[in-house]
């Protein structure tokens, strides 16, 4: 065995076999090895009765929280009910006019995007929970590609009334990001969430997919400029605000 | 913990005394001061208390308390480095704490030895060494994956091994 091969045995805790055999000889494993075992020495708290005492006097029962896929479904519900709120309010007149290619290219990653999002943002509301950060990944890839995919897909023309236009639209997919935002808020402040930051950008993330959704269905301008600039900004700044406003969800 | 939640006084006494002192040694080895650690004991105590609702028996426990108490740890941190910084601006500077000796054995204590590593590498092997979590354990408890543990964890090793070569001969 060999001294990388020895630290494979050490993350499993005590030493057997080959590797107590290597630690009995090579020096500077048996020194590593016992300057290791120093770290579990005995440390005896002295305020263990003040905790206790402080825990006693607030002592009643709670509700645990519900099953993972109750509040997976709630944040799912949101996006989608928002979406589709949307689409009955401002009718989708956008829907026609994009190719077979640009539908899948728009709304396939920002679907899966959007469920990503929802499994690491339950996940966040439990401290301790497996595969977080796998999952984070998994959807900031995802959110890339969605980019990507509206970055070639459309293409530039002129356009008339730009800012005025754009304005609309950028007032329209805020209008339908907000309520999914305070909603997501709403159902995650039940969890305790500790990682603020990540997790309110992450939250406006949603909600402002969720206002690009509703856009890409209504609004039936495909100049790439517009998109970009207007639909895209819809994301950016809903993006931004829940990261500035994740200081709110910050209950441990 | 499940009794804990359901309002048990002697459950949750109990909790704070099985796991007090394995909290007290992650806080200590990482910040190697007792009087910050028995302070942080504390506060993770009021956290996981405010939170016991979040707690779901069928996910392993260890993971959910040092998630908390590394949130703990993290808070103190950054609220000690706001204090130095304030500090040092007016003009104070912090006494160098003298190196401790090194015991009978001739290898350092702990606190002293993982402080040359890294944040992260260090934090990573306090958990596994000194709390004598699983990888997987830790993984979860750091919002991490196994391989970047390992990673981490075996980097350690090396750091030390090449440390430790110059200590005591």
């Amino acid at each position: 065995m060999t001294c990388r091969e020895m630290n494979a045995a050490l993350d499993k805790g005590a030493l057997t076999g080959a590797a107590a055999e290597h630690a009995a000889q090579c020096e500077k494993c048996a020194r590593l090895v016992r300057a290791l075992e120093r770290g579990a020495d005995a440390a005896t708290p002295g305020n263990v009765a003040a905790i206790q005492a402080a825990l006693l006097a607030d002592m009643r029962p709670v509700r645990v929280l519900a099953a993972p896929g109750f509040y997976l479904a709630a944040l799912v519900a949101v996006f989608a009910g928002a979406v589709a709120l949307g689409i009955v309010l401002l009718h989708p007149t956008g829907w026609p006019v994009l190719s077979a290619a640009q539908r899948a290219a728009v709304f396939l990653p920002l679907a899966g995007c959007a469920v990503l999002l929802a499994l690491w943002l339950e996940r966040q509301m439990t401290p301790g929970r497996r595969y977080g950060a796998a999952l984070g990944l998994a959807a900031a890839a995802l959110a890339a590609v969605l980019a990507g995919a509206m970055a070639t897909v459309f293409h530039p023309a002129a356009e008339e009334g730009f800012v005025a236009h754009g304005l609309v639209c950028l007032r329209a997919g805020l209008l339908f990001a907000l309520p999914v935002g305070l909603a997501i808020r709403f159902i995650l402040l039940r969890g305790a969430v500790l990682q603020p930051a990540r997790v309110g950008a992450a939250l406006g993330l949603l909600a402002g997919l969720a206002g690009l959704a509703v856009l890409e269905t209504h609004c039936p301008d495909l100049n790439a400029f517009h998109i970009w600039v207007w639909h895209g900004l819809v994301v950016v700044v809903s993006t931004i605000a829940g990261l500035a406003a994740g200081r709110l969800l910050y209950k441990v | 913990m499940v009794r804990y939640q359901q309002g048990d006084g002697e459950a949750a006494t109990a909790l704070v005394e099985l796991l007090s002192p394995q909290l007290l040694r992650f806080f200590a080895a990482q910040m190697g001061n007792r009087t910050d650690a028995d302070d942080m004991l504390q506060e993770v105590w009021l956290r996981i208390h405010r939170v016991r609702h979040t707690y779901r028996s069928s996910e392993p426990l260890l993971p959910w308390v040092y998630a908390i108490a590394r949130r703990v740890r993290v808070d103190s941190f950054r609220k000690r480095r706001r204090i130095g910084a304030r500090e040092v601006a007016d003009g104070v500077i912090p006494e160098r704490a003298a190196a401790e000796e090194h015991p009978a054995s001739g290898l350092p204590p702990f606190a002293q030895m993982v402080a040359a590593l890294p944040e992260s590498q260090r934090e990573v092997l306090t958990l596994l060494k000194v709390n004598g979590l699983s990888i997987d354990e830790v993984a979860r408890a750091t919002s991490s994956t196994a391989g970047a543990v390992k990673q981490k964890a075996h980097r350690a090793y090396e750091r030390l091994r090449a440390l430790l070569a110059g200590v005591g001969r």
